[in-house]
This record gives structure tokens, sequence and C-alpha cells, in this order.
């Protein structure tokens, strides 16, 4: 979840209206933009994944002002062409392989400004960029800069400049490559994008001087302050497509805020590109289409109206079909049906009449879900408390600690603690641990659980299967084998099955304490009084005894 | 009024005495619940609580010795005689000369003795006032054996006397606490009306077996009084909010579902259109399994999923990335319930209406709001005939009979739906909006691939936290922890 904080009058201004705070989180909640909190002059919002255009408060003002019908359509992208070449060497295909470029003049740089340019590299590069190492911004003050630039690879041995301080630090002194991953913040904090390649990439112009080394760090030589008026910037990265879409993002904040972009050469070996490439993609959509999957009956011009509100251009293509076109910086168009939802924010969720179809179905519960219900309801009868708990584990609770051989399980790559490793394979662990942690509460006690449990099975495709099963235990001076195997043939009778008993020695137990219950000649399960050991391992100081019953065997004496 | 058999003893025993009586006086009552009783008297205005201070006095070690062996001074009397040399009272046994002197100074105070001189030799002789003592018990001699056998209250009859022991250091003297009851006017006309034996408490076997129930009244009881709690075997809370639940998409005639726990990531993303790289799916979110180590993917369906991330499909531009096999057979821990819906998406006919209430996990820190496995119920209504409109139309019903009169749709993100929509109910015991979970449209590239050519609506609602807000808890380990009192007592309506 990407969330964003901005200043209130800087949006106002940048919006050209002012709003009172409680109507202007309506408007931007309706809108996909859900208001986090406000404090005095500032605002946190959280922005979609889809809509990375939004990671600045120029994205946002640019879908306020259509929201609120100040300005609709396709916004403005003025591109004008410059003589900056930049070009990319073959050394960086296998490393880092793709780079576009582009510039912007006459900056005007205050506060909210520069706190934005700030801020969107930040929140980009944590979310669309993928941490940097899909796609990666670096901005330089282009007045420092002698074009032609080149975008090459080198050892990192061969790499040496004065990387950039960051806020409250001292200026470094000259670094390799290498060096920096270590020693500087930023490289520390993204060494994983490089550390494991033969080269580094980086920018140097046509004196030589180190510009970045992307995606970790600029140069100090380069920096951008207040005082900047013209900038050059790049976006490399792994995937073309988004390092477009962030470059267009990013063009599309500064435009916004009055500066002129403009575009760059970029040679690759084979190809030429002019970036930034600002022309919008076209869609053509049926109104029809659009209105059916909403289910509102909408015009032609009306669908047209609510594309235009959420900054999308529209031109009609004769009666009910719409050629849309699509910013560049936005990222999320697909599918004609990307529009429909566009259509649908567009003319506000609040505003559709939910209705139910007529779809007719027969509604039919799961035969094993009802099984349970009939085995909770007579557990219960039976005076037992039902409980819930964690399917998952650990190996200490689930053999240990009843005294069992360890049996494989479906077992977790990346447990994030020691509690929950496994994936329990038996119920009645989970409930002697319910029992331990109400010790407090005095006996007897009896409760039961009714749920899955997970057990290894090659035959499946998931190589696993979920197993229904009852897990029961009562715990006081009352809590004999006699009492349990009242509780278990009243049971048998409640589901209508003939149960048989048979001697078992199962870990768990007392010997000569259990028995096997069979259901129609079918195994379905164990019950008996809790040995002592176990007892003892879960701290209780009262008998025990326990029962756990495949639910599927016992309700159909076979397993499903 | 009505009185409990022991508040009449109580009464009838106060009445008896005349003036307030310490709980020790009352005859047939044990002082403990007399006790406890007369503070519940009190609260009915049938007796007055008084807190006394009282003086008593107590037998000293030295005082017991007095008491069994005499006064010292009763001691040497029985020596002196006519012309009794003062040595041979100083021979006395058991006595120090210390203590003979003191005997000496009561005799003489208490004029038993005079002294006097015989051939120099230094004598006593017993008075007519020692002839009679002889015979006779002083009142301090009196006091002095019945403390010997317990504490005596000071009246102030005795206290001279009493003085007098404590100043020998054969006694001493200190204050006490002591409630005291008395009944009022209103306790006696209560105890007068009250029916005195007549009533009988319990029902026995016997009187019905005799008829003799038929002659005894029954004593009535205070209903108001409190009784001890119970505890019941009953379902758990959150599983009745689950039945609730199952019983509501039944009721809309939906078909109900289950899916395994260990899914592979082609389900739980993959079929999903959830890109390989997409944040959800990296480890810091989705438990990963080590055991199993892959899973088996269904082999007609994964060349069109691939070319949905890869190209996409019906119409659409795809993710446009190099789709892997592999990262798809990583099993999981499903992260949702929508694992399920996608399997049965790939096996179903529409019109289709399919539902599942079940566990999903999440790689998150127990804390008391999160958890890394909690419930969710998930759905689909597949239909050629199916609107956007329509899926806020289930939402809302399905709010509306859950209890959560208000409901409203805010714009979401899901990478498998468009028109993505995250319902909120208002909650009025917080004065606020709740969202509780996310809902959608599947998109083309998810439903395509699966053979679905239809819309298809689907929705992933948690659970537990409308039940923590139903049952006004600010934890939602409680749920899993199952304390006893707390399965005894939680409320299980929703």
């Amino acid at each position: 979840m990407a969330t964003l904080t901005f200043d209130l009058p800087d949006l106002f201004k940048l919006i050209g209206k002012k709003l009172p705070i409680d109507e202007l989180s309506a408007i931007l909640a309706a809108m996909g933009v859900p208001v986090e909190g406000v404090e005095g002059d500032e605002i946190e919002v959280e922005v979609f994944p889809n809509r990375p255009d939004m990671l600045s408060v120029e994205g946002v003002a640019r879908n306020l002002r259509g929201i609120l019908g100040i300005e609709t359509g396709l916004p403005a992208t003025p591109l004008k062409a410059s003589d900056l070449v930049v070009e990319v060497d073959p050394s960086t295909k296998d490393i880092r392989p793709f780079i576009v470029c582009g510039i912007a003049r006459n900056v005007k740089f205050n506060d909210p400004f520069i706190r934005s340019v700030m801020q969107i590299q930040e929140k980009l590069h944590a979310t669309h960029c993928r941490k940097r190492r899909k796609a990666s911004i670096g901005i330089y003050d282009l007045d420092t800069i002698k074009g032609p630039i080149r975008y090459v690879a080198l050892e990192p041995g061969m790499i040496e400049f004065v990387p950039l301080s960051l806020e409250g630090e001292e200026e470094y002194g000259s670094m390799s490559g290498r060096e920096i991953l270590i020693k500087h913040p930023k490289g520390r904090d993204y060494a994983f994008t490089l550390e494991e390649l033969p080269r580094f990439p980086i920018l140097e112009d046509a004196n030589g001087q180190v510009l970045s080394m992307p995606p970790i760090i600029n140069s100090e030589e380069t920096r951008v302050s207040d005082g900047t008026k013209n900038l050059f910037f790049d976006v490399t990265g792994t995937d073309l497509k988004t390092i477009c879409q962030v470059l267009n993002i990013f063009c599309a904040l500064l435009t916004d805020r009055g500066a002129e972009v403009g575009s760059v050469e970029v040679r690759y070996t084979d190809a030429i590109m002019v970036t930034p490439e600002v022309t919008p993609s076209t869609m053509e959509v049926d109104v029809a289409y659009i209105t059916q999957l909403l289910g509102i009956s909408l015009s032609d011009k009306e669908v047209a109206e609510r594309l235009e509100r959420m900054r999308l251009g529209v031109k009609k293509k004769g009666k009910g079909r719409l050629e849309v076109a699509i910013p560049a910086f936005r990222t999320d168009v697909m599918h004609p049906m990307d529009l429909a939802e566009d259509v649908a924010i567009g003319h506000g969720y609040d505003n559709f009449e939910p209705s139910l179809p007529a779809v007719a179905t027969v509604g039919a519960p799961l035969p094993v879900r009802d099984a349970g219900d009939v085995v909770r309801d007579a557990l219960v009868g039976h005076g037992f408390s039902e409980v819930i708990t964690f399917v998952l584990t650990n190996p200490d609770r689930l053999f240990t600690r009843m005294g069992e051989e360890q049996r494989p399980v479906a077992t977790i790559a990346n447990p994030n603690s020691s509690e929950f490793t496994v994936v329990r394979d038996r119920l009645l662990p989970s409930l002697m641990e319910t029992l331990e942690r109400n010790k407090r509460h005095g006996y007897p006690q009896r409760l039961f659980e009714v749920g899955d449990i997970v057990v290894l099975d090659d035959k499946t495709d998931t190589r696993t299967r979920n197993v229904r099963r009852i897990g029961g235990a009562m715990a006081g001076t009352d809590a004999t084998f006699a009492a349990l195997k009242a509780v278990v043939e009243s049971l048998g009778r409640t589901l209508g099955r003939s149960v048989a008993f048979e001697a078992v020695d199962e870990g768990a137990f007392i010997s000569g304490r259990a028995a096997r219950v069979l259901v129609d000649g079918a195994p379905a399960g164990v019950f008996g009084e809790v040995h002592p050991a176990v007892l003892e391992s879960f701290a209780l100081e009262v008998p025990v005894a326990a029962l756990e019953f495949d639910l599927e065997v016992l309700y159909n004496g076979t397993q499903a | 009024m009505e009185l409990h058999p022991k508040e009449r003893d109580i009464l009838a025993a106060l009445a008896a005495t005349d003036g307030p009586a310490r709980p020790e006086e009352l005859e047939s009552v044990d002082p403990t619940t007399a006790r406890r009783m007369g503070y519940w008297l009190s609260q009915k205005g049938l007796v007055t609580l008084e807190e006394l201070t009282l003086e008593e006095a107590r037998i000293t070690e030295e005082g017991r010795l007095a008491a069994s062996n005499g006064l010292i001074e009763r001691r040497l009397l029985t020596i002196v005689s006519e012309s009794t040399p003062l040595e041979d009272l100083f021979r006395t046994e058991g006595l120090s000369r210390e203590q003979v002197k003191i005997g000496l100074g009561w005799l003489r105070k208490r004029k038993w003795a005079t002294i006097g001189r015989v051939d120099d030799v230094t004598v006593l002789t017993r008075t007519d006032v020692g002839d009679k003592a002889a015979d006779g018990t002083l009142p301090e001699e009196e006091i002095l054996t019945k403390l010997a056998t317990s504490p005596l209250a000071v009246t102030d009859k005795e206290r001279k006397l009493l003085e007098t022991l404590v100043h020998r250091n054969m006694a001493c003297v200190s204050e006490r606490k002591e409630l005291m009851l008395t009944i009022t006017d209103e306790g006696l006309k209560v105890l007068e009306s009250s029916d005195d034996g007549g009533s009988v408490s319990l029902l026995t076997p016997v009187m019905l077996e005799t008829g003799s129930w038929r002659n005894v009244s029954f004593r009535k009881y205070d209903v108001t009084l409190p009784v001890s709690p119970t505890r019941p075997g009953r379902k758990h809370p959150l599983l009745v909010l689950i039945d609730r639940v199952r019983r509501i998409f039944l009721d809309m005639g939906f078909q109900e579902a289950r899916g395994p726990f260990v899914e592979s990531s082609f389900w739980c993303f993959d079929a999903l259109f959830q890109p390989q790289d997409h944040p959800a799916r990296e480890l810091a979110d989705t438990f990963y399994m080590k055991e199993p180590a892959d899973a088996v993917l269904p082999k007609k369906i994964v060349p069109k999923v691939r070319s949905a991330h890869e190209n996409g499909t019906a119409g659409s531009s795809g993710w446009g990335y190099k789709w892997s096999e592999d990262v798809s057979r990583r099993p999981v821990l499903r992260t949702h319930t929508t694992a399920v819906s996608a399997r049965r998406l790939s096996e179903l006919t529409p019109p289709s209406k399919v539902f599942c209430v079940d566990r999903a996990f999440r790689n998150e820190t127990l804390d008391y709001k999160h958890l890394m496995e909690f419930h969710q119920v998930e759905g689909i209504v597949v239909s050629e005939d199916v609107t956007f409109n329509h899926l806020l139309g289930y939402l809302k019903e399905f709010y509306q009979r859950l209890g959560f009169d208000k409901v409203r749709f805010r714009p979401a993100y899901f990478p498998y739906t468009e028109m993505s929509v995250e319902p909120e109910v208002w909650m009025p015991s917080r004065k606020s909006w709740i969202e509780l979970g996310g809902a959608g449209m599947f998109r083309p590239e998810v439903t395509e691939p699966l053979g679905i050519e239809c819309p298809v609506l689907a929705w992933g609602l948690g659970l537990e936290r409308p039940a923590m807000l139903a049952l006004e808890m600010d934890d939602m380990r409680t749920f899993y922890r199952n304390d006893a009192d707390w399965l005894a007592d939680a409320p299980g309506v929703f």
C-alpha cells in the first residue's frame, strides 16, 4: 500500500479551487484515493498500485480537476525537441539494458514542488519500479552536463566518482563502484540490484564526468538544488515498457508545474528512440459494452463525459462507438474493461442503484459441512464447548509434547516465527494446548473442534489433502475412558452408524486405555485416556480423555 | 417481606437480646453468618449496625501464676500467726526476696498483719482482718479467676480492680472493634409477621411420595439474588457468525465449495492474473512451502494463463513479461479463498453461484489486529446477464442480512478484478464506516483462460473483523485463545 503526504494549500493551488476538508475527502475516496488522515495543512492519502500516475500531488490534482469539471479530457503534454543525445553502449545489454531520458527547462522550484519530486521518486521506486530493480529515476542539473551523454557498463573498479551525500551527511570523497555498495547508505540499501553483476552501469557526459550509477546514486557534481533551472533526467531498467511509463509519469508532473519538457535522442546500437514518447494510445470501445457491464443506462454522450472527467480523450466513431485516447502516463488500461471502470468511477459508485439479478440457481451446502454441524450439535449437547485453533503449529507441539515420533508434514519455507512453522496433521495437540491455556479456570472442562488438518498426499495436484477432523477433550477427575466412550457411542447413534471398538497402542494415550473406532469396519479414529507424560508436557494436573476422528469416515463409513 | 430462615434466626435472636448485641452473643447463629447476614439485613433496614470500640482485659503470665498459686500476700498470710519472725517469711518456697518484700507491703496495706520487734527480732502478727481474710476471697481474685478462662470486657464496675491487676502486671487491657447489631422497629415488625416454621425450602422426593407437600408452604426465594455462574457447552462465537454467513449464501441459492490450504502459486496467483513480480507474492506477504516442494499444474489451462500474462487475451495487452511455469508450481498457503473460486471457475458451467467460507493465510506477525490465518467468505456469480450493479446488489444484500443496514462502496484495486470495489458498512457503535473486504468483476484475463466467457462477479470478505466489531472486542487473537470464561460468556448472536 502506497501512501502519499502533501500540502493542502498546494493542492488547492494546483486544482485552482479551495474545498472544505470533508467534501475533499469524500471526493477523493470516490475517486479511488482514500484519505488516511488530515493534520493541519498536511493530508495523507492512499494510492492504489494501478495508478502510479497519482503518486504525486500533481497527479492527484490532475484527476481532481477532471472529477470537479474544472478541466476535463486529455491533459496537455507539450514537448520540445532538444539536441541532447544519449548514446547507449552495448556493454549495458546484459546488465541493465534500457534507458529513456528527458529534459526540462524553466523549472521554478519551490518547497512543495521539490518535496513532490523527491516523494514521487521514492514512491515509484518502492512500488511500480519494484524496489528500483525494474526501473529507477535519476535527476540532474542539466547545466552541469555537457552532451552527448554515454550510458555504459564498466567493471566496478573502473568506476570512480563522488557520490551524492544525503541530507545531513558530510560530503563524500571519490569512491569506486564497489565501495559505494559498501560505504554509501543507498549503496547498502540497493546493493542487491547490482552486487552479482560483473559490470555496473553508469551515465557519463562528454567530459567523462560521471552523472550517476543507476539504480544506486547520482554524483555530487550534478546535484539538483533549489536554484536549479534546467533538468536532465533518465529512467533505466530491465523492462522498457515500465521505464517509459515511469518517464511519462514524471514528465506529466513537471508539465503540471509549468516546466517545459523536452525530448532527448537515445541511440541504441540497433535503434534510435526519441524520448519521452508522450503520444496517447487509443482504444475503441462500444458504449453498449460498457453500459451492459455496469448495468446502468447511459447515452454515448454521458459515457464520453464520464471518461473525460477521468482525463481520457474521447472521439465519437459513429453511433455507439467511441475512440478513447489514453495518456501515456496511465499504466493500467489494458482492456476495454478498464475503461468501463473509469466510466464507473467518473459516474460515481454512490450513484449506482444496487439490484439483484434473476439468476436461477439452487443452493447446496457441502455434505462435509452438514456432517460437521450434526457432530457439533451433538457434542454441544454433551456439554463440550467449541473452540477454534490455528492450523499452523510447530513440531514441538505436534510431535514432541504429544510423545510421538516426528512425521513428514506440510512445512513452511519462510516462517516468521518458530511458533508457526508447519501445518498440523492432527487436531489433538491444538486442544491440549487450549487446555494448558485454560488451566486457571478450574474443572471439569470439555472442549471440541471440528476443523481441517493437512496430510501429504502424492496423488493430488497440490501433493496435500485437507481432511476434516473432529477433536474433543474432557479434563477433570471425571475424564475417564468410560465417560468418553459413552459420548462416542452416543455420537455413533446420533449419526446412525454402528461403531465397533478395538484396543490400540498410541503414544499419546495410556497403554490399554485407548481404542480405535471402526465405522462399518473402516477406522475412523482413536480415543482414550491421555498419557500422564503428555499431560505433564502440557503442564496439566488433571486427567484428560480425548478423541480424534475423521469426520467423513464417521459420517459416511468411508472417506469421500 | 420474605425472610431467609437464617435471617429470621438472627432477627429472633436480636429481638431476645436487650439492646445492641455482638454476633458472638446471638444464640443458635454462628458469628460469621451473623456478621454477613447482618450486613444484608441492614441494607433492608431491618437491623442497624454499629461499630463499637471495646476495652478488653486479658491475663498475663504473672497473672496466671497468681491465679493458680494465689496472690503473694495470701501465701504469706498462711505463714503469719502470732509473732512470726520475718526471716521465716523470706524462707517461703518459690518466692524471691523481692517478691516477699512486695507481699509484705500488701499485708500491711490490707491490714492483714502488724509488724513489731520482739527480742531484737522483727516479727509479724496476724490481725483480725487477716483472720477473716484467710477464709474469704478478694474481688481481685475473683476477676483473676475469670480472666484465667477468657478475656473480659472492661466495665466501669470492675475498672478499679482491673487497674490494680494491671498495675501489678497480672493483666493488660487492649482496645477491640466490635460490630454491634440492633434490631429496628421495622425488623421487629417483619419478624412478627414472618412465617416461622411452616415453610420449607426443598421439595423432596419423600414429600411427593407421601403427598406431604400438600401441607407445607414453600419458602419464597429472593429471585433477584445472584447465583454462581454455569459454564455451558456451546458453539464458538466466530463459528456462529460463519454458520450465519453460510446460511445467508445458501438461502440466496449459492453452492458451497472448498479447496486445499496448501495451494499452487498457479491457482493462488497466476490464474488470477497476478503478475509473478507482484508485491503480494513476495516472501514477506506469502507463506511458501518447503514440503511439498512443488505442485502439478493443469496442463490445458497453463498455456492460456501464460499467454494472458505475456501478451494478453481477449483484447487485452497483458503484462508483457516472460511468464515462468516453475514459479507457478511453487506451493503456498493460500493467501485468499479466491483460489477456490479460480478452481471452481475452471470446472463449472454458467449460470452458477458458488461460495466458500474458509481459512486463508498471510505472512503476518501475530498481534491484536493481525492474524496469520483468518477466515474469508468468497463468492462468485457467473452468468451472461450479471452486471456491476448486481455485484453491488449482492454485497448490499449480504451485509444487510448480516445486520449492517448502511452499506456503501468505494473504488479499489485488485489485479484480478476490474471494477474493483471495497464495500464499507456503517458501525453505529463506532460512528464510522468500516472497510470489510474486496470485490469486483473478474477481468477477462482471468476468466477466458479458465473457459468462462461471461461476466463473473466475485468477492472475498474478511470475517474476523466484522465479528470483532459486532462483539466489541479489541483483540482479534481472542477468537483463537479460547479462554474458558470468554467462550462461556461471549454473546453468540450477530
